[in-house]
């Protein structure tokens, strides 16, 4: 347990440089989409009650007050969600790939280390999940921030205050954060299960080479259709309530994750290749 | 003592290990020797189950290899095995985080010996150094087994030299070494036993001493006598 805890240390001091330029990336960018997308309404504002000749509320009655979608629909946070996402997903193979390619041999070292090599597999699974859950909590951090700098530039009478519930109901953000407890687990757990299979299917790739991408591709969309066994049934016989289909999910997913776990061990004790 | 018990693996349908079998004892040198390809990296990967095999066995004092068994033995390849970004300290630093059997005193012992400057970056070493430092992180283990693959290769006269020195210092006394090489001049004079390999398999397996005793040969002369016909 000691070395999974060393090893998860080890992983995440290795990203940290890249993930805080990231974070700080993600920053600026939605602080500068607050002031820009906040500015922008006032000068449209200012504009049109100038020529028009109308008083705030009369603005407000024709052509609606500023409210946090205008933030969260805006070019500066869906680009700079999608950017993490996909700086993170990329990472998700990465942290593989980046100890056999190039001059780096630290996957001898990894694999020679005096603990068991499922550590190595949990601690990058570990890693993964901690920078996913950083970046949510600075994700909402960073909506306080935001909603602080849009009352400090718009009038409280041009601007609808939602509450938070509202705010989070809003497509990606009901993603980011789900409801309640229970769909945060599911959700993030489907999530970590997902990052699960794809780790399976590299070390498919590293223990078989051409023919472990063959390999990792059939064994990942087994792995999906498993999981997506509840929603396949209800397509075909539509008898399932919502709830059912939730909690065959997360069995199906629990299933495909001890698999995953399973297959990866046996991978890295038996068939990995450096 | 390493046993590697009839060995064989195929990959790609070539046959890399024909049902290989040798014996490593401990306080002994044995050197592995045989052209590029002959499988010499193959199977000390696979003594360090870095590399699968489909049939035989290998064990280690009587055991298979398990992750315990990395304090007992490691394996020094041909190329780093610590990120480059690393200062060496840095190295020393994961090293004894991660092995109880590192030796602090013998890696700061070993850095003297080898002249290296703990606060240099492994990816700005010439490759003399790198290798030098490579052979410290393996070294600086108590370990009872050492593996070293072609630690001569593509590096300066003098570091070969200094590399060299180590197999007849107290570094390497009562512990079982493994060593490859295609170039058997550097370190004839300092091994106990050969393995000549060839095509996958043991060509000669043979006491150093003895053949030059009893025979009156080097271990270039049967070296000749086995490859050249």
């Amino acid at each position: 347990m000691n070395e999974y805890f060393k090893l998860v240390n080890f992983e995440v001091r290795r990203f940290s440089k890249l993930f805080l330029t990231l974070i700080v990336a993600v920053t600026v960018v939605q602080i500068i989409g607050a002031f820009m997308t906040s500015f922008n309404f006032m000068e449209r504002v200012e504009t049109t009650m100038a020529q028009k000749q109308l008083g705030e509320s009369e603005y407000v009655l024709e052509y609606g007050a500023y409210n946090f979608q205008n933030f969260i629909f805006s070019e500066y946070f869906i680009l700079s969600i999608v950017f993490a996402a996909t700086i993170l997903v990329i990472y998700v193979f990465f942290i593989w790939y980046r100890d056999w390619l190039g001059k780096s041999s630290f996957i001898y070292r990894l694999l020679m280390l005096p603990t068991a090599r499922r550590n190595i597999y949990f601690a990058k699974l570990t890693a993964i999940l901690l920078f996913v859950l950083c970046l949510v909590g600075v994700q909402i951090a960073l909506i306080e921030v935001v909603q602080q700098i849009i009352h400090g530039i718009i009038p409280d009478q041009l601007r609808v205050d939602q509450s938070k519930a509202y705010i989070y109901s809003f497509d990606v953000l009901s993603f980011l954060y789900p409801k309640t407890p229970l769909l945060f687990i599911l959700l993030y757990g489907l999530g970590a299960t997902v990052v699960a299979v794809v780790f399976t299917a590299i070390l498919f790739e590293r223990s078989y080479h051409l023919k472990g991408i063959l390999l990792g591709a059939i064994y990942i969309i087994i792995s999906i259709l498993v999981i997506a066994i509840p929603v396949i049934i209800q397509d075909i016989t539509g008898y399932l309530y919502l709830n059912e289909i939730i909690g065959l999910t997360a069995v199906t997913s629990i299933l495909t994750l001890g698999v995953a776990l399973y297959l990866a061990d046996y991978l890295l004790k038996r068939k990995i290749n450096v | 003592m390493i046993e590697v018990k009839n060995v064989y693996k195929k990959y790609k349908k070539k046959q890399v290990l024909k049902d290989m079998s040798f014996t490593a004892e401990k306080g002994q040198i044995t050197c592995l020797i045989g052209i590029n390809g002959a499988g010499k990296t193959t199977i000390m990967k696979s003594i360090m189950a870095l590399t699968p095999f489909d049939r035989g066995e290998i064990l280690i004092d009587g055991k298979k290899i398990n992750k315990d068994a990395y304090e007992k033995i490691t394996y020094i390849p041909d190329r780093l095995t610590m990120l480059p970004n690393y200062t060496i300290a840095e190295s020393f630093e994961f090293m004894a985080d991660f092995y109880k059997a590192w030796n602090e005193q013998r890696a700061t012992e070993l850095l003297s010996f080898f002249k290296l400057n703990q606060q240099d970056k492994l990816s700005s070493l010439s490759k003399g150094n790198a290798a030098k430092v490579n052979l410290l992180l393996g070294l600086a283990l108590d370990v009872d087994y050492i593996l070293m693959d072609e630690p001569f290769s593509g590096i300066d006269i003098f570091s070969r030299e200094q590399i060299a020195n180590v197999f007849t210092s107290h570094l390497i006394e009562n512990r079982g070494v493994i060593i490859t090489t295609h170039e058997i001049n550097d370190i004839e004079h300092l091994i106990d036993k050969a393995v000549l390999i060839g095509d996958g398999k043991v060509l000669r397996e043979m006491n150093v001493e003895e053949i030059r005793e009893m025979e009156g040969k080097s271990v270039v002369d049967v070296m000749r006598e086995v490859y050249v016909g």
